[in-house]
């Protein structure tokens, strides 16, 4: 897993429980890199897990819950670290669409090594996306936060329903999107 | 899970936690930086020995390399890589190229509608091959030949191109110099051909004078042995004329003035004029002449009988020079069967004299040669009979081969691909009369017994003198006009029975005057005698053009007295008969 998830995971703890909290749970976990990361570096996804568990303990927040917000504060993220991604995607359907065809492209430009989920995209009609989550990894709930940080960042009234789809040793998860005319 | 409001306080333990957590942060960077430094340089290694042994390898290492990107300014696309040797061909340094579009490589002298259709081509995705003068770094201009091909990313969508770039200024010059030699030497064979041509015409005109005056001389009371040096005087002048011929012909071929004009003709009456002009040349010599045609050999066909006619003279004339035993046959047959009207026909002469070895038989067609040089000598001739003869022959598409063996004999065959002509017996427009009316009697009298009146449009004083006195010989009257205005005027104030009209002339031209007196016919004011063309145009066509003018017949210079007294007495018998009904 790349470094930067685990480096934006310790500013948004620090952000958000304050300092002690970060330093509290990694204390708690048996970490290789005894929680120095570096955003270029590549570590172990179960550090990702302990680290997970470990701030849901500490909190008595749900570990699901825990996640899913991560993945919205990491699309602000990532919307301030590169912005050049956005350029042409007026809508969140568009810049969703891009994810696997040309964000995951030139992340694999820069580390071959990379093992990156999956992102599928379909569009049955104009208000309606069929987004289908694949990795080796059980990170489906970062997949939700990011892709609900992605719509609330177009400011779009679109809602997400989710249906787990594991297959063998596949995580899945199919996100369907509905966009609705703003009633409201 | 709201954000803390206060800026969270760090204790100096939980800071020097975070502090070595950073630093070993840091050094793992550090060393993926280190590494990917490595990895990178590595590769950029690799990528540079694979570029070289592709500039080595697969393009000439003297052949300059450059890419550039598919965006075009208005002075063309951006280099991004040229390799060494483009930098040998162009003088510039690649800190100066590197990033430049390619307009710093033309200048004044570079074709611009090269460069558009460069622009053009390369704009559609498509390849690009020229040669464009290009400016060094130093301002010297070379000629670069450019081979540009457009590199599509996995799209199909054009990315860059690739140039293949090569100094060919030596190339160049050599070829400019080639072809400066060349247009040199055509333009010299060109000068020498007209040169001929010209000198040809000129000599056939005094020829007008010897032959003329010398068969007059003939005709006076003369002895015995003057007589004899006349007519030598007059066969060694037709001679001459022979030579000047082919001369003729032969500087037309080759300058490309030839031509050759299918018509409806005769060919068993073309053969037979041969065969009766030159079988007392064969029976002199004490020779057999037999001719023969193949009962299935077609009559009547479209082809140049004048050309056709020269051929067979040629051959037969050379086959009876060449023989001092034995004979001479000619032999038309049909090659193949005819189709679509068209057959091929197969005239072959064959003859029982010297022959010739079989290593010079090939070189009897150039021109000025024959079979060896002392031929010239013990035969005479120009050596351009069989050149002319072959030229014809391939002009008209055909072939002609020769086949002998020394002291036997020799067999030249022609075969010429001609149409037939379906319209039997149809033949060219003849203003002429049909029949051929030998040697008739001078001045047969007209009615009141009065002599034919025959007006001479002549410039040139000494035919006028030599058609003067061999009209008066043969009885006529004649009065002379110097030019075409003078004779108008001679029309409006007398009748004549006919008018020999020179074409060239100063002042006004025979063409012109005849078209004049055609047009004073029409308006109904004078009566226009038939009027013959008198001419040294020996030009193809000219006849022709002599009819369309409205002329009736046609004489050509030198004057002969046998010709003028035939043609003569072919009209004024027409006229005769004319004036009886």
């Amino acid at each position: 897993m790349k470094g930067i998830v685990f480096s934006e995971l310790c500013e948004m703890v620090d952000h958000v429980f304050g300092p002690d909290m970060m330093d509290d749970v990694i204390d708690m976990c048996e970490l290789e890199s005894e929680g120095a990361y570096t955003a270029v570096g590549t570590y172990c996804h179960g550090e990702m897990i302990q680290l997970v568990t470990a701030l849901s303990e500490k909190s008595g927040l749900p570990a699901q819950d825990l996640v899913f917000k991560y993945g919205e504060y990491l699309f602000t993220r990532f919307y301030e670290m590169k912005p050049q991604f956005f350029k042409d995607k007026p809508t969140s359907f568009d810049f969703l669409e891009s994810v696997d065809g040309h964000i995951h492209v030139e992340v694999k430009k820069l580390y071959n090594d990379a093992e990156l989920p999956e992102f599928s995209t379909q569009r049955p009609d104009d208000r309606t996306m069929i987004m289908t989550y694949r990795s080796k990894r059980p990170f489906a709930d970062l997949a939700a936060g990011l892709i609900r940080g992605c719509v609330d960042h177009y400011k779009e009234n679109v809602t997400i329903d989710a249906v787990d789809n594991n297959e063998g040793e596949y995580f899945g998860r199919i996100f369907t999107l509905k966009k609705h005319v703003s009633s409201a | 899970m709201s954000p803390q409001p206060e800026k969270p306080t760090l204790t100096s333990e939980q800071l020097t936690r975070r502090l070595a957590r950073e630093k070993k942060a840091r050094a793992q960077a550090e060393k993926l930086l280190e590494e990917k430094s490595t990895e990178l340089y590595a590769l950029n290694q690799e990528l540079h020995q694979n570029v070289r042994l592709l500039e080595a390898g697969v393009i000439n290492a003297y052949d300059g390399v450059v890419i550039t990107e598919a965006h075009m300014s208005y002075h063309g696309p951006k280099m991004i890589y040229m390799n060494d040797a483009f930098l040998d061909i162009t003088g510039y340094t690649r800190q100066e190229l590197m990033g430049k579009d390619t307009g710093v490589l033309y200048g004044e002298k570079t074709d611009i509608r090269q460069l558009k259709t460069m622009r053009r081509l390369l704009k559609s995705s498509q390849p690009y091959d020229g040669e464009l003068i290009c400016y060094k770094q130093d301002g010297t201009e070379f000629w670069m030949e450019l081979s540009i091909a457009p590199v599509p990313n996995k799209d199909g969508e054009i990315t860059h191109f690739t140039t293949i770039a090569r100094d060919i200024t030596d190339r160049r010059n050599y070829e400019e110099e080639l072809k400066a030699a060349r247009l040199k030497a055509e333009a010299a064979n060109m000068a020498k051909s007209e040169f001929l041509a010209t000198m040809s015409h000129e000599l056939r005109t005094p020829m007008n004078g010897i032959i003329g005056m010398t068969e007059l001389l003939l005709d006076t009371s003369i002895t015995d042995q003057q007589k004899t040096y006349a007519q030598t005087v007059v066969s060694s002048a037709e001679s001459l004329l022979n030579i000047i011929n082919d001369i003729l012909d032969f500087s037309k071929i080759e300058s490309g003035k030839f031509e050759i004009e299918p018509v409806p003709m005769d060919l068993f009456k073309t053969i037979d004029h041969v065969v009766a002009l030159l079988s007392p040349r064969a029976r002199a010599k004490g020779l057999k002449f037999e001719r023969s045609i193949h009962p299935d050999t077609p009559q009547y066909i479209i082809g140049d009988y004048v050309r056709i006619e020269q051929i067979i003279q040629n051959l037969i004339g050379n086959a009876i020079k060449f023989t001092e035993r034995g004979g001479v046959a000619l032999e038309v047959s049909l090659a193949d069967e005819p189709r679509m009207s068209s057959a091929h026909i197969q005239i072959s002469v064959t003859d029982s004299g010297v022959g010739i070895a079989k290593g010079v038989q090939d070189k009897i067609f150039d021109k000025f040669s024959q079979a060896d040089t002392s031929t010239t000598r013990k035969y005479g001739g120009t050596g351009l009979g069989l050149t002319i003869c072959q030229q014809l022959v391939e002009i008209m598409g055909g072939t002609i081969t020769v086949d002998s063996t020394p002291g036997i004999g020799s067999t030249f065959c022609v075969t010429l691909p001609l149409k037939i002509d379906e319209k039997q017996g149809e033949l060219a427009p003849k203003p002429l009369p049909t029949n051929v009316v030998h040697a008739a009697t001078p001045a047969i009298g007209l009615g009141g017994g009065r002599k034919y009146h025959i007006l001479v449009v002549e410039d040139n004083i000494t035919n006028q003198m030599v058609v003067e006195g061999i009209l008066e010989r043969l009885g006529y009257k004649v009065t002379m006009a110097s030019d075409g205005k003078e004779a108008i005027k001679c029309v409006e104030k007398d009748i004549y029975d006919l008018i020999l009209m020179d074409v060239q002339m100063p002042i006004m031209d025979g063409f012109e005057a005849t078209r004049i007196l055609r047009q004073m016919e029409y308006n109904d004011m004078y009566h226009i005698p038939p009027i013959i063309a008198l001419t040294a145009n020996a030009m193809k066509g000219d006849k022709e053009k002599c009819f369309d003018m409205g002329m009736s017949d046609y004489i050509g210079k030198p004057i002969r007295k046998d010709e003028i007294e035939k043609i003569l007495s072919r009209w004024t018998i027409a006229i005769r008969d004319n004036h009886k009904a």
